[in-house]
C-alpha cells in the first residue's frame, strides 16, 4: 500500500468518523443521530424538489441550485472513478479514465458557477463572529436567517473554491509541453492530494449544512415559511438577540 | 622446429583451453594471458606478430608460405580464445540454455516454393532450428557463412550430419577474430562470403586481409579428392611486402571496433532507401560507435541493450547512459548522456513503452514498410537484389507487446512454408523436397530477377498439397499468412494457426534523435485515429494473401481496440478542455481576488474605525 493509498484510508476515516462523533456529541438535547439522518434524507427531498423552477423562484437560484446537485454528482462519480483505483494501488487507466476525464471538466465548470453565485453568502462578517462565540461558549444562536451556513462551513466553502483551483490546474497545465516527466509526477500527486482534501472538505460542508438546516429550530417551526426570514440576517439578528439572549 | 612452435603454441594456449568452460573465472587468475591482462594503458597495443596456420606451423615466406593463417591459433598464443569462442557471435548452436532475447533469424527463402522460414540455432519462439527442416550445418554454413564470424556450427558441426559435406576438404570455418577487430581499411569482408561460396572456409579469414590473396577453390575438387589427385588445394599468395625481416606482420588490430566492422553485418534499410535518404543513427552522427555501447568483456556476451540481460559488465541500456542509472536504480556510467525531460510526456508513457516505442526505427505510417537487413539479403556482398520487394520480406516498424508488458517496435516476418502435420506439431519439409515432388505445379522462372512470392493460386497450392500426400508425406499442409492450407476430402480448406503465427524480433536502430522522437510534436504523433503506431496497419504477406490484407497495429500491441479508438477520439476535445478549465480557473482566481481584497478592505476599514473611535475617547477625555 502506498503513502497516497493510506493517507487516504486514514484521511476518509477521520472525516467520517469525526462527523459521526460530532452527531453525538454535538446533538440538541432530546435529539441524537437517528433523527439527524432522517431530517437529512427529508431535507434531500426538499431539495430535490427545489430543483425545478417553479414559480416565483428565481432562474439564478434555480441554477445555482442545480449547479450544487451537478458538483455533487460529478465529485461522487470522480471520487469514485478516481478513489478506487488509487486505494487498490492501481493506475487510473482504461475507461474509468475515460469517465474521470469527461466529468473532470464539469465538476470544474459547475463549481465555478456555484461559487459565483454563492460568494456573497459565505461571505465572512460580524455574524460568524458571534457565531463562534455561542460555539465556543455553547450557547444557543440561531444565526441571521436560515439560510446562514455558519463560519466553519463558510471556511470549507472558500477553502473548495480555492481547491478547485489545483485541481484542474494540475491537469491541464500537465497538457502542455511546459513541464517534463517528473514534474508531471508532482502535479498527479498534487492532483490526488487535492482531490482528498476536496472529498474530506466537502463531506465536513455537506454535513454542516445539513446539520444546520435540520437543526434550525426556526426552520423546524416554520417549515414551509422560508419567506418570513430574508438574507436581511442584521435586522433580524436584533430581533432574534432581543427575545434569545445568548 | 616446427613441431615445438606447435608444441609451444599448444602449451601457451593450453591454460585457456583447460578453463572453466562456463567462462566464470576472473581475467586476472593465472589463467588469463597476456593479451587478455589490462596494463591500465589506454593506448592501442601494436600487434607485431607472428602468424602460425591452424596445425602451429608458423608462416614462413617460403616454407608453408601457401598456408592460410588461423585465427585461433596465432590470437591463441596471447588470448583465451576458448573463453572468446563462448561470445554471442559464435555460440549459435553451442549454447542452447542462454539464448538471449529473441533477435534476427537467419531467414531460408525459396522463391518458386513460396517459401520464408526463420531459423536460428537459439531456439527462439517461432524459428526452426535448421535441422528440423533437414538442413546440416554444413548447408547452414554455405548458405550463411558470408556473414557469420566463423566459430560455432562452422567450427563444430555435430547437429546434423551431411553426407554430401566437404568439411575434409574446406576446412573448418573458424572464428574469424579480423572480421571484427581489424581496424585495417583495406580489410574486405565481403572476400569471406566470397571464399565461403567455393567452400574455401579455411581460407576465408586470411582472404578477407590485406595480407595476401586465396588462390583456387574447394568446390572445383571432386568429393573424392586426395592429396597426389589431379587439382589442389587452394592456396594463399602472401605479399611479401607485408612481412617484415624477422617474418612477423603488422595488424592493426583494435578493441575499438569501427561501425564499418558491425554494420556489415547488422545494416538495415529500408526498401526504398537510398544512399542519400537514409536515415543516421543518432549516437553514430554523434560520433559515437556501435562498440561505446555494445561492450563486451573477455567472454564476448556482448550488450545486446536490453535492460535484464546478463553480461559481466552490466546492461547497458538506453537508461543506463540517458538517466545515469538502469530500472534498477543501480549507476551504469558516467557518460552523462542528453538527460530526457519528456515535456508534457505523462509517466504512463515511460511505464507501458520501452525507450525504442518512440526513439528509433523509422517514424511509423500508416503501414510498416519492407526492409532489407544484411543477414537476410546479403547486403555488401554480390548476392545481394536491390529490389525492394525482394524475398524475404521484412516489414517494420510492427509495434507489439513484450513479455515485460512494454511495447517495443519490432521487425516481422510472416513465415511460408510447406510442412506435414504429426499430430498437432507441424514439421517443414525442406522446400528442395517440394520442388523434387511437385515442381510441375509450381510457377516457372526459377531465376527470377526480382524475387518476389510466386504467384500461387489455390488451385496450386491444392494440387502442390495432393502430388505431396501422393508422394508419401502425411498431411501434408502450407502454412502462410498466419494459416494453414490442408486438404480435406480432396478440398482446400484453411484455418488460422499458430503455426502462421509471424516471427517479431524488436528493432534499437537508428536511433532518431528528441526532436523526431514520436510524441516530439503533439499527444496526436500516437493519439489520432490517423496515427500510424496505434493505428497502422500490418500487411499480411504470403503468396495467398490478397494484396491488401493487412491486421490492425494493435493485434500486436495488445491494446483494446475500441478503448484505444475512444480515448485517441477524445483528443479532438482537449484544445477546448483546456481553454474551458483554463478559463473558469481564471474566473475562480477572480471570485476570490475580488473578496480577498474586499476582506482586506473591511478589515482595513474596522481598523480605522475603531482607531477612529479611540481617538474620539481620547478626545473626550
Amino acid at each position: 500500500m502506498d503513502t497516497f493509498c493510506e493517507i487516504t484510508w486514514i484521511g476518509l476515516a477521520v472525516v467520517v468518523v469525526g462527523i459521526w462523533l460530532h452527531t453525538i456529541i454535538a446533538s440538541p438535547r432530546g435529539k441524537g443521530p437517528l433523527w439527524l439522518k432522517i431530517r437529512t434524507i427529508r431535507l434531500l427531498f426538499d431539495s430535490a424538489g427545489l430543483l425545478l423552477p417553479g414559480k416565483g423562484r428565481l432562474i439564478v437560484g434555480w441554477l445555482a441550485r442545480l449547479a450544487a446537485v451537478v458538483v455533487v454528482s460529478s465529485t461522487v462519480v470522480l471520487a469514485i472513478t478516481g478513489f478506487i483505483p488509487a486505494l487498490r494501488g492501481e493506475r487510473l487507466s482504461g475507461y474509468l479514465l475515460l469517465i474521470h476525464v469527461s466529468v473532470g471538466p464539469v465538476l470544474v465548470v459547475a463549481a465555478t458557477f456555484w461559487v459565483l453565485v454563492r460568494a456573497a453568502r459565505f461571505t465572512f462578517g460580524a455574524s460568524d463572529w458571534y457565531a463562534l462565540k455561542a460555539a465556543v461558549l455553547r450557547d444557543r444562536w440561531f444565526g441571521p436567517s436560515p439560510t446562514y451556513p455558519g463560519p466553519v462551513a463558510k471556511v470549507c466553502f472558500w477553502a473548495l473554491a480555492t481547491l478547485i483551483l489545483p485541481l484542474g490546474l494540475s491537469i491541464v497545465l500537465s497538457m502542455f509541453r511546459i513541464f517534463d516527466t517528473e514534474t508531471l509526477i508532482f502535479m498527479e500527486e498534487v492532483h490526488r492530494y487535492c482531490a482528498l482534501a476536496f472529498c474530506g472538505l466537502g463531506l465536513i460542508y455537506a454535513y454542516l449544512v445539513a446539520r444546520h438546516r435540520a437543526f434550525d429550530v426556526r426552520s423546524n417551526d416554520l417549515e414551509g415559511k422560508e419567506t418570513c426570514y430574508g438574507d436581511d440576517g442584521t435586522t433580524k439578528l436584533s430581533q432574534i438577540r432581543k427575545t434569545e439572549p445568548c | 622446429m616446427f613441431r615445438t612452435a606447435y608444441l609451444i603454441a599448444v602449451l601457451l594456449i593450453w591454460p585457456a583451453l583447460a578453463e572453466d568452460p562456463n567462462g566464470q573465472s576472473e581475467p586476472n587468475a593465472l589463467s588469463a594471458m597476456i593479451g587478455d591482462t589490462w596494463t591500465g594503458s589506454l593506448a592501442s597495443p601494436g600487434h607485431r606478430i607472428v602468424l602460425y596456420d591452424d596445425r602451429g606451423f608458423r608462416i614462413f615466406p617460403g616454407v608453408n608460405f601457401d598456408q592460410p593463417f588461423s585465427c585461433m591459433v596465432t590470437c591463441g598464443i596471447c588470448h583465451q580464445v576458448q573463453r572468446i569462442s563462448g561470445g554471442w557471435h559464435f555460440s549459435a548452436g553451442l549454447d542452447v540454455n542462454d539464448p538471449g532475447r529473441p533477435g534476427e533469424p537467419w531467414i531460408y527463402w525459396d522463391c518458386p516454393t513460396g517459401t520464408q522460414i526463420p531459423l536460428s540455432y537459439r531456439n527462439w519462439p517461432g524459428t526452426f532450428e535448421p535441422n528440423q527442416l533437414g538442413l546440416s550445418d554444413w548447408w547452414f554454413v554455405r548458405a550463411f557463412g558470408r556473414h557469420m564470424p566463423g566459430g560455432g556450427v562452422g567450427t563444430r558441426p555435430q547437429t546434423m550430419p551431411d553426407p554430401h559435406d566437404r568439411w575434409q576438404l574446406s576446412g573448418p570455418l573458424e572464428i574469424n577474430c579480423l572480421s571484427c577487430h581489424d581496424a585495417d581499411p583495406r580489410h574486405d569482408q565481403a572476400l569471406f562470403g566470397q571464399q565461403i561460396g567455393m567452400h574455401n572456409f579455411r581460407w576465408a579469414a586470411t582472404a578477407t586481409t590485406a595480407l595476401g590473396m586465396v588462390e583456387g577453390a574447394v568446390q572445383d575438387l571432386p568429393d573424392t579428392w586426395q592429396p597426389g589427385d589431379q587439382g589442389q588445394l587452394p592456396r594463399v599468395i602472401y605479399d611479401d611486402g607485408q612481412f617484415l625481416p624477422d617474418n612477423k606482420v603488422i595488424l592493426q588490430i583494435t578493441r575499438q571496433i569501427p561501425n564499418e566492422r558491425c554494420l556489415f553485418c547488422h545494416s538495415v534499410q529500408l526498401a526504398g532507401a537510398t544512399a542519400l535518404n537514409r536515415s543516421v543513427d543518432v549516437h553514430v552522427a554523434a560520433g559515437m560507435r556501435c562498440v561505446d555501447c555494445h561492450r563486451n568483456g573477455l567472454d564476448h556476451r556482448i550488450s545486446r541493450g536490453y535492460v535484464d540481460q546478463d553480461t559481466t559488465i552490466g546492461p547497458l541500456t538506453c537508461e543506463g547512459c540517458h538517466l545515469g542509472k538502469d530500472s534498477s536504480g543501480m549507476a551504469i556510467t558516467n557518460l552523462h548522456a542528453p538527460y530526457p525531460r519528456h515535456k508534457g510526456i505523462p509517466n504512463v508513457h515511460l511505464e507501458k513503452l520501452s525507450c525504442t516505442a518512440c526513439h528509433s526505427g523509422p517514424l511509423p505510417t500508416g503501414r510498416p514498410s519492407l526492409a532489407r537487413t544484411s543477414r537476410a539479403h546479403a547486403l555488401g556482398t554480390a548476392q545481394a537484389n536491390a529490389s525492394a520487394v525482394t524475398l524475404p520480406h521484412i516489414w517494420m516498424p510492427v509495434f507489439a507487446k513484450a513479455a515485460d508488458g512494454k511495447i517495443y517496435p519490432n521487425r516481422l516476418v510472416w513465415p511460408a512454408y510447406w510442412a506435414r502435420l504429426d499430430g498437432d506439431a507441424v514439421i517443414p519439409i525442406r522446400p528442395e523436397l517440394v520442388r523434387e515432388v511437385a515442381g510441375r505445379f509450381l510457377p516457372h522462372g526459377l531465376q527470377m530477377d526480382v524475387p518476389d512470392w510466386p504467384r500461387l493460386s489455390s488451385q496450386d497450392v491444392q494440387q502442390v498439397l495432393q502430388a505431396l500426400e501422393d508422394a508419401g508425406f502425411l498431411r501434408p499442409v502450407y502454412i502462410t499468412g498466419g494459416r494453414l492450407y490442408s486438404l480435406k476430402a480432396g478440398q482446400l480448406v484453411s484455418e488460422p494457426h499458430q503455426a502462421g503465427r509471424p516471427y517479431l524480433w524488436p528493432l534499437a536502430h537508428d536511433v532518431r534523435p528528441a526532436r523526431s522522437a514520436l510524441g516530439a510534436v503533439s499527444c496526436q504523433d500516437c493519439h489520432s485515429l490517423r496515427s500510424g503506431f496505434l493505428f497502422g496497419s500490418v500487411p499480411v504477406d504470403g503468396p495467398l494473401t490478397e494484396p491488401n490484407e493487412c491486421l490492425p497495429m494493435m493485434v500486436f500491441s495488445g491494446l483494446e481496440p475500441r478503448y484505444t479508438r475512444i480515448f485517441a477520439w477524445t483528443f479532438v476535445f482537449r484544445p477546448y478542455l483546456k481553454l474551458t478549465v483554463l478559463g473558469v480557473s481564471a474566473l475562480i482566481l477572480g471570485i476570490l481576488a475580488v473578496f480577498l481584497l474586499r476582506a482586506i478592505y473591511l478589515l482595513s476599514t474596522a481598523a480605522q474605525d475603531a482607531q477612529s473611535a479611540r481617538t474620539g475617547k481620547d478626545k473626550a477625555f
